[in-house]
C-alpha cells in the first residue's frame, strides 16, 4: 500500500492516515487500562492520551477528558521553550505545574517526543490522575487549601529521560514526595510503556507512507477542522456578548467568586476575554492559564460545531484571552486544588456569553461542579482504614428540543461512572446506603425541564469518619434560559437524630467534618436549568412529570400553574391559574445606576421599598433579570429611595450584559437560595 | 436421523440440514418476515421429513429486535424501598455514542418507565442477613396496584438478593397466586451476582422479552408438535451454548446474541476439525461485521455487556461488531470527509448494482467496479446485477471527491472499510494483549471471504480459513453447540480463609441443578467447567480464573491469577491478600454434532474448475484472473493468486502474493507466501 509523496494527498490516503491517528490513540487507552496500577486509571478511566505535532498542536485523541486534553499544546509549548534545540530521540519529559499549562496537580503528563532525522513529528502525551502528589491530605485534594505547597509536589517540565535513560534521581525525589509511591511509579512505567506503544505504531505507519505523506495528511486533518469551524463562525451574526457568572465563594469568606466573559465574533473569529472577572482567590478555587481556555473551547466547539474533527485546526479561529493574577491565571502561591469547580464556572459562563450566537442549541445551565466527596475513617470490626469517594452527576439543561437528562454526566465531561455501586459499596465499607433516587421538583422549570438531579442518603456504621466536599453551586442555582427557572442547588447535609447538620459554614465546601455512627449524609445534586417559560409547558407533560413523580403536585402548582388533585388535572383551575399567574409578571423599567463601592464582587441592583414590597423582595435577596439574548443576569437586591415606583436600577455594564438600554422594560425574578 | 438448524436473520432465515446416515449437508435462504418469524420457520421445514429429525437448533433475533426497537412487554419492577431509580440513574454514564460536546444528547429511556417501578419495604444485608422480611399483606396492595397497571411482566428486583434471594422468593410465591398471568422475573436466578444496576437492568430486560419469546417458542413448538415433529427444540444462547425451549422461555434475555453466536461456535469446531488453536472469526455480512478471538479453541466470554444502553449481566461471547458491511454506503461530508458507512442501503434498495434505483455508492458496488464481483455473479437470492449503475454512483461521488474515476474510488471505498474492519480486529487482539500474527483469520458471511485477504494482509496475519457454507456459517455452527447451562454465585472469602471442601460443597451446589436439568432433557454425557472470580483486595473488579477438578487446586489458584493479572495487565502483585468473589459452573449437555466429512474430489484438475478468466483490479493494477467454482476445486491442489473462488452466497479473493488450497473437507485455506 506505499504510496509516493507527491505533495497532493488523495482523500482516501487522508482517511486512512485519519483513522490510524485514532487508532494509535485508542491502542494507547486500552494499553493505559491495561498496565496502569491504580484504579483510578484503570477502572475510574482517568486518564487521557492524545497525539501532538512538533508545535505541540493536537493531532488527534479519542472520546477522552477535555480538560486533560485541551492544556497540552500550552505545556508541550513549555517544553519547546525550555528546551528547544535540546531534544533528543529517546527523552520524555514530566509535568504537572497548573501555573504552566497543567490542571491541578494531581494530573501528570508525560511528554515523549518522535523524532525523523532532526525533525520532531508526530508524537505521543499522555496525562493521568495520580492517586495522591503529597500535600497536606491523603489524595492531595482538598477545598480548603489556601496554598500550592497544600496541594502536593509541583513539577515544572523536566526531562525525566535522557536518551533512553530515566533519570533515577529525580524519579526517586518525586516519589519520596508522595503517599503510596510504589503504586505511582507503577502509572510512571505504565505512562512510560504506553508513549512507547505509540511510537511503535508511529513508525509502522511511517515505514508504509513516509512522514512527508503522514505530515502533509495531517496539515490537512487540522485545516479541514479549521475551516469547519471558521464556516461555521462566519454563519454567525458579528457582534459581541458579555456575560458575568458567580461561583458561591472560596471556602473562606461566604463572598461570590465574579467570572466575566465576553465573546467577541467577527468575521470568521471569536475572540473571548475573560477580563473582569476577580483576581486569585485566598482558597482553593483558582486555576493556570490552560484552564479557562479548554472550559472555553469545549462550549464553543458543543454550541457552533459538535460533531466536526477534534484537533487543532478548530481552536485556530479564536483568541481566548486570561489576565495574569486573576483567578484563571492564578500566579504562586495560589491553590489550584479546586480547578475543577473552576473549569465547570467558566463552562456556565460561557454558556451565558455564547447563547446570542447559538439561539437554537443554548441549554439550561449545569451542576457546575465536580462534587467530590470523600468520607474516611476505619471499619469499627476489621479496624481497616476505608475511603469512599463519589462525585455525584446532576440534571442537564433543558433545550429547544427535549427535557434536560436526569443525573447524567454532561456534554462537557468525560463519561465516568460518577456514584459506585450500592451492593460494592455496603460489601466492603461501613457504610449503608439508604436511598439513591432522583429529587423531585429539582430540574428548573421550562418549557422543557431541566434534568432532576439525584438524592442520595448515605448511613455511617463505623464509630466515627471524616468528611470533606469540594462542590460549588451550593448557594447559587444553575440558571434557566429563555425564561426558563433555575434548578434547585447542590445540597450536602448530615441528619443526626432529628437534627439537619450542615458540614460547615461555607456550603458545599467543608473539610474534616467528624461524622458519627447513625449519621446520615444526604447528597442532592443540582437540577438543570430550564429551557423557555414554564407557563408554556403542555399541560400533559406537567401531568406525566406528576404522574411518574418527577414533579410534584405543589410543584406543578407554583412552578408551572398546573392544578392537580390526586393526580387527575383540574382543567378549568389551571387555566385559571395560568392566566393569573402571567398576568402578574410586570416588566420593571431599567434606571442607570452606578453600585458604588460594595467590598466585594456581588452585582448589585436597586429597588425604591414601595417596589420591593410589592414585589415580595428582599434586600440582599439574589433575584435575575432576563437578558435580550434569554440567559439571566444574576444581582443582589438593594434598596434605593430614590429610584421612582417600578423601576430597577442597574450599572451600566450590567445593562450591557443584558443587551438592553434605558427605559427598556425587563422582567426580573427572585432565585432562590 | 437429522440435524436442523435454522438461524432467523434481519434479511434471510438461514437453514442448514445435516443427515447424519449420510453424512450429507445441505444449505439454503428464505427471505425473513418480520413478524413472521415462526411462519418462515416452518416453511423452511416444508420439504423436510420431521419425524425423523433429532434435534432442531433455532438462533433468533427475535429478542434483540424487541429490545432495540423497544417492543417489549408491558413491563414493571417492584423494589426495595428508596431504590426504585437505580435502572434510571445507573452510575450516571450517558452511554450515548459521541455525546461528548453534543448539548443536545438525549440518554435512551430506562428499560421501564418510572410509574411502573414500584417499591416495597425489605431489606437484605451484604452478608445474606434479612433485615427486613417482606410482608405478605404489603405484596397484597402491590399486586393489586400492579393489576390496575395493567402489566404483562414484572422484574423483582432487591437489594442483596444474590446473598439471599428468600425475600424475592416469597414474593414471587404470593404473587403467582394473585397474579397468575405476570410473567415474573427474579433478580438474583437471572443473574445471581452483586452489582444491582447490572443485576436489576439484566432481570428487567428477562421480563420485558419473557412473554413474547415465551409466546413465540410455545407456537413452534405446538407447531412442530401438530406436524408430528418430535424432535426437541433448542435455541442458541449468547454464550454459544443451547438452551432447551422451556429454559429459554424463562431466560430470554440468555438469548441475545443468539444469531452471531452460531459462528462462533462453527469456528471452534473448524479448528478442532483443522487442529488450530487460535482464531479470529470474522463474519461479513451486509449490515455489518462482527468479530470474536477463539484462543485455545475457547471463545472470548464475558459478563460485561451491554446492549443499546442498557447493561446485560449474562455470559455472552465477546463479539466485536462493527456497523460496516457490503451495503455500507459511502458519502461524503459536508467537511470533504470520505466515510463508509454506518447507513446501509439494506436489501431494498440495496446497492446501486441491484438496480433497485440504490444511487449512492456501497462496498458491495465498489467490488463490483473492481470487477471483484462479477458481472455474471449471482448474489444471494439470485440477484442479477447491474455493474454500470455501480459504477456511475461511485463516479458521482468521485467527482464529488476530486478522484479521477470510479476505479480509483472503488479501490478507496474498500480500502476504508477494510481500515474499519482491521480497527476492530485490532480491539479484539493486540488491545487486549494478543498477537493477531498467533492466529488464523475464519472468513464467512457473504462478503467475509471477498475481504479476508486485504485485512490479513494490514494485520500481518498470514492465515486464513474460508470454511465451507461461508453464506451460511451462522447457521451451520448452531448444529455444533452443545446444551449449555450456567450458574454462579457470589460467596466473598479471603484467599488465605478460603477451605477447598467448603468450595467443592459450593460448586457442587451450583452444578447438581443445571446438570439434573440437563439429564431431565435426556442427556447423560454431561461436562462441567468451573471457574472462580478473583482479585486483589481492594479493587472492585474480578478475573475469572478456571478451576481444575483434581484436588488441591486451591493451592494453586493464587499463582495462576497472578499469571493472568500479569498476562493481562503487564504487572502484578505476587504479595498481596487476594479475595474470591464468585464462583461460577458451565454445566454442558454433549449431544450428537454435525461433523465435517470428507469431501468428494471430483478427479478433475484445475482447468475443469474454471468458469471464466475476466479482467480484475488488485491495488494498481488490472490482472487477467481466473474464477474457479469452489465445489470443482482438485483437492489439495496449490493454486496462486491472482484468483477468484465462486460458490453459492460468496465469493474467496486470493491476491497476487497468497495461494489457496480446498482440504479434504472442503475448506478453502489461504496462506500469504514469502
Amino acid at each position: 500500500m506505499s504510496r509516493e509523496f507527491s505533495g497532493e494527498i488523495d482523500p482516501i490516503t487522508l482517511e486512512v492516515i485519519n483513522e490510524s491517528f485514532v487508532a494509535v490513540v485508542r491502542e494507547m487507552r486500552a494499553n493505559m487500562v491495561r498496565t496502569a496500577y491504580s484504579s483510578i486509571i484503570y477502572e475510574g478511566h482517568d486518564f487521557s492520551c492524545v497525539l501532538v505535532d512538533g508545535e505541540g498542536e493536537l493531532v488527534a485523541m479519542a472520546e477522552d477528558n477535555p480538560v486533560h486534553i485541551f492544556p497540552v499544546p500550552m505545556e508541550v509549548g513549555e517544553m519547546l521553550e525550555r528546551f528547544g534545540g535540546d531534544i533528543h530521540p529517546g527523552d520524555a519529559f514530566i509535568h504537572n505545574d497548573p501555573y504552566t499549562g497543567g490542571t491541578h496537580l494531581n494530573d501528570v503528563a508525560i511528554i515523549s517526543p518522535l523524532f525523523h532525522g532532526e525533525r520532531m513529528v508526530v508524537y505521543p502525551v499522555v496525562r493521568a490522575h495520580w492517586g495522591d502528589v503529597g500535600g497536606t491530605t491523603p489524595g492531595s485534594i482538598s477545598g480548603k487549601n489556601t496554598e500550592i505547597l497544600h496541594d502536593g509536589i509541583r513539577i515544572p517540565i523536566l526531562r525525566i529521560v535522557e536518551k533512553g535513560e530515566i533519570n533515577q534521581g529525580l524519579l526517586d525525589l518525586l516519589l519520596h514526595n508522595m503517599r503510596v509511591p510504589e503504586e505511582r511509579r507503577g502509572d510512571f512505567f505504565a505512562m512510560l510503556a504506553t508513549c512507547h506503544t505509540a511510537h511503535k505504531r508511529l513508525e509502522e505507519l511511517a515505514a508504509k507512507y513516509d512522514w512527508g505523506v503522514i505530515l502533509a495528511a495531517k496539515d490537512r486533518l487540522l485545516a479541514r477542522a479549521e475551516a469547519s469551524m471558521r464556516r461555521r463562525i462566519l454563519a454567525l451574526p458579528d457582534g459581541e456578548s458579555t456575560y458575568e457568572h458567580f461561583m458561591d465563594h472560596d471556602g473562606h469568606s461566604l463572598d461570590p467568586i465574579r467570572i466575566r466573559a465576553r465573546v467577541v465574533k467577527s468575521g470568521d473569529e471569536l475572540i473571548v476575554d475573560f477580563h473582569g472577572t476577580d483576581p486569585q482567590t485566598k482558597g482553593a478555587y483558582n486555576v493556570g492559564p490552560a484552564m479557562a481556555p479548554s472550559a472555553a473551547f469545549s462550549v464553543i466547539k458543543a454550541f457552533l460545531d459538535p460533531k466536526g474533527a477534534i484537533n487543532h485546526g478548530a481552536f485556530r479561529p479564536l483568541d481566548i484571552r486570561v489576565e495574569p493574577g486573576s483567578l484563571l491565571s492564578a500566579r504562586y502561591p495560589a491553590s489550584c486544588a479546586g480547578s475543577m469547580e473552576v473549569s465547570h464556572a467558566v463552562v456556565s459562563a460561557l454558556i451565558g456569553a455564547t447563547a446570542r450566537f447559538a439561539s437554537d442549541v443554548v441549554t439550561g445551565d449545569l451542576k457546575g461542579t465536580s462534587n467530590h466527596v470523600y468520607i474516611g475513617g476505619r471499619d469499627a470490626q476489621s479496624g481497616e482504614p476505608f475511603l469512599f469517594y463519589e462525585f455525584p452527576a446532576g440534571g442537564t439543561g433543558g433545550f429547544a428540543e427535549s427535557d434536560g437528562n436526569n443525573a447524567t454526566r454532561n456534554f462537557t465531561e468525560g463519561d465516568f461512572a460518577s456514584i459506585q455501586s450500592v451492593e460494592v459499596i455496603e460489601q466492603g465499607q461501613p457504610l449503608k446506603i439508604r436511598e439513591l433516587s432522583l429529587r423531585a421538583d429539582s430540574g428548573g422549570a421550562g418549557v422543557h425541564r431541566g434534568g432532576l438531579g439525584l438524592h442520595r442518603a448515605v448511613e455511617v456504621l463505623a464509630e466515627n469518619a471524616l468528611l470533606s466536599i469540594s462542590s460549588d453551586k451550593n448557594v447559587i442555582p444553575p440558571f434557566g434560559v429563555l425564561g426558563g427557572r433555575p434548578g434547585k442547588p447542590n445540597r450536602f447535609v448530615v441528619a443526626r437524630g432529628g437534627e439537619t447538620l450542615a458540614p460547615s459554614g461555607t456550603p458545599g465546601k467543608a473539610a474534616g467534618f467528624p461524622l458519627e455512627r447513625g449519621d446520615v449524609f444526604v447528597m442532592e445534586t443540582s437540577g438543570g436549568g430550564g429551557f423557555g417559560d414554564p407557563y408554556q409547558r403542555e399541560v400533559e407533560s406537567v401531568l406525566a412529570d406528576v404522574h411518574a413523580g418527577y414533579v410534584t403536585e405543589d410543584g406543578a402548582r407554583e412552578d408551572y400553574a398546573v392544578i392537580t388533585r390526586g393526580g387527575v388535572l383540574d382543567e378549568e383551575a389551571t387555566r385559571a391559574h395560568r392566566q393569573a399567574a402571567r398576568a402578574k409578571r410586570r416588566a420593571l423599567t431599567l434606571v442607570l445606576k452606578d453600585e458604588g463601592a460594595g467590598g466585594d464582587s456581588r452585582r448589585r441592583c436597586f429597588m425604591n421599598r414601595k417596589t420591593l414590597a410589592g414585589r415580595h423582595l428582599e434586600r440582599g435577596g439574589l433575584v435575575e433579570l432576563r437578558g435580550k439574548w434569554g440567559v439571566p443576569l444574576r444581582a443582589w437586591m438593594e434598596e434605593d429611595d430614590a429610584l421612582p415606583d417600578n423601576a430597577v436600577g442597574l450599572a451600566a455594564d450590567g445593562v450591557a450584559i443584558l443587551d438592553a438600554e434605558e427605559n427598556d422594560g425587563v422582567y426580573l425574578s427572585p432565585v432562590s437560595v | 436421523m437429522s440435524l436442523v438448524g435454522i438461524d432467523t436473520g434481519g434479511t434471510f432465515t438461514d437453514l442448514v440440514f445435516y443427515d447424519e446416515n449420510e453424512k450429507r449437508i445441505e444449505v439454503s435462504k428464505i427471505p425473513t418476515l418480520r413478524g413472521k418469524e415462526d411462519a418462515v420457520f416452518l416453511e423452511g421445514l416444508e420439504s423436510i421429513d420431521l419425524s425423523a429429525i433429532r434435534r432442531i437448533t433455532h438462533g433468533t433475533t427475535v429478542g434483540t429486535n424487541a429490545i432495540l426497537e423497544g417492543a417489549g412487554a408491558r413491563t414493571a419492577v417492584l423494589t426495595t424501598r428508596g431504590f426504585r431509580d437505580v435502572l434510571e440513574i445507573g452510575r450516571t454514564q450517558r452511554l450515548v455514542p459521541q455525546s461528548l460536546f453534543d448539548p443536545k444528547f438525549v440518554r435512551p429511556k430506562p428499560v421501564v418507565p418510572r410509574e411502573l417501578r414500584l417499591e416495597i419495604e425489605e431489606r437484605a444485608l451484604a452478608d445474606g442477613g434479612i433485615e427486613v422480611p417482606v410482608d405478605e399483606a404489603e405484596v397484597g396492595q402491590r399486586a393489586g396496584e400492579l393489576r390496575e397497571l395493567g402489566v404483562e411482566a414484572l422484574a423483582i428486583c432487591y437489594l442483596h438478593a444474590y446473598a439471599n434471594g428468600e425475600n424475592e422468593r416469597r414474593t414471587a410465591e404470593y404473587l403467582e397466586k394473585l397474579l397468575p398471568c405476570v410473567y415474573l422475573s427474579l433478580s438474583h436466578e437471572v443473574v445471581p451476582e452483586y452489582r444491582e444496576f447490572e443485576r436489576f437492568s439484566t432481570a428487567a430486560l428477562n421480563a420485558c422479552l419473557g412473554p413474547r419469546i415465551k409466546n413465540y417458542v410455545g407456537r413452534l413448538e405446538g407447531a412442530l408438535g401438530e406436524k408430528g415433529c418430535r424432535a426437541p427444540l433448542f435455541i442458541m444462547t449468547s454464550n454459544g451454548g443451547m438452551l432447551d425451549a422451556e429454559r429459554a422461555a424463562r431466560f430470554p434475555v440468555r438469548t441475545i446474541l443468539s444469531g452471531p453466536a452460531g459462528g462462533v461456535v462453527g469456528g471452534v469446531s473448524v479448528a478442532e476439525s483443522l487442529g488450530l488453536d487460535h482464531l479470529i472469526t470474522y463474519d461479513m455480512g451486509g449490515t455489518s461485521t462482527d468479530v470474536c478471538l477463539i484462543r485455545d479453541r475457547r471463545p472470548v466470554v464475558s459478563t460485561e455487556n451491554v446492549i443499546g444502553a442498557y447493561p446485560l449481566k449474562t455470559s455472552q461471547l465477546q463479539i466485536n461488531t462493527v456497523g460496516a458491511g457490503g451495503g455500507s454506503i459511502a458519502w461524503r461530508d459536508e467537511d470533504g470527509a470520505l466515510h463508509v458507512g454506518p447507513r446501509s442501503a439494506g436489501a431494498r434498495p440495496g446497492p446501486a448494482c441491484y438496480g433497485f434505483g440504490g444511487g449512492e455508492p456501497t462496498v458491495t458496488d465498489a467490488n463490483v467496479a473492481l470487477s471483484r464481483i462479477g458481472p455474471r455473479t449471482r448474489l444471494a437470492g439470485g440477484l442479477e446485477l447491474h455493474p454500470e449503475k455501480a459504477e456511475r454512483a461511485l463516479a458521482s461521488l468521485a467527482g464529488k471527491l476530486g478522484i479521477p474515476d470510479a476505479v480509483s474510488m472503488a479501490r478507496g471505498v474498500v480500502d476504508l472499510a477494510v481500515m474499519r474492519m482491521v480497527s476492530s480486529i485490532r480491539e479484539i487482539s493486540i488491545e487486549r494483549g494478543f498477537d493477531p500474527r498467533e492466529h488464523t483469520l475464519l472468513a464467512y458471511g457473504g462478503a467475509g471471504p471477498l475481504h479476508a485477504a486485504l485485512i490479513a494482509g494490514e494485520l500481518s496475519m498470514t492465515s486464513i480459513v474460508v470454511p465451507r457454507f461461508p453464506g451460511n456459517f451462522s447457521a451451520v455452527g448452531l448444529l455444533m453447540a452443545d446444551a449449555v447451562q450456567e450458574n454462579a454465585g457470589t460467596c466473598f472469602v479471603a484467599l488465605e480463609d478460603a477451605q477447598e471442601s467448603a468450595l467443592e460443597r459450593i460448586f457442587e451446589n451450583l452444578t447438581t441443578p443445571c446438570a439434573g436439568q440437563l439429564r431431565g432433557a435426556g442427556l447423560n454425557e454431561i461436562e462441567t467447567l468451573r471457574y472462580a472470580d478473583v482479585r486483589y483486595v481492594g479493587q472492585a473488579f474480578e478475573l475469572t480464573i478456571p478451576v481444575p477438578e483434581t484436588k488441591g487446586w486451591l493451592k494453586t489458584l493464587g499463582g495462576e491469577f497472578h499469571a493472568r493479572y500479569e498476562a493481562r495487565y503487564g504487572h502484578c502483585h505476587p504479595g498481596d491478600p487476594l479475595e474470591i468473589v464468585n464462583l461460577r459452573v458451565r454445566v454442558s449437555g454433549v449431544v450428537d454434532k454435525l461433523g465435517w466429512v470428507k469431501v468428494e474430489n471430483t478427479g478433475g484438475g484445475l482447468d475443469d474448475a474454471l468458469v471464466e478468466r475476466r479482467s480484475v483490479v488488485f491495488e494498481e493494477e488490472v490482472l487477467d484472473c481466473p474464477v474457479y467454482g469452489r465445489d470443482s476445486l482438485p483437492v489439495d491442489l496449490e493454486i496462486s493468486g491472482p484468483a477468484i473462488i465462486e460458490e453459492y452466497g460468496s465469493n474467496t479473493l486470493v491476491p497476487p502474493g497468497w495461494t489457496a488450497r480446498r482440504d479434504p473437507l472442503g475448506h478453502l485455506h489461504l496462506s500469504a507466501s514469502g
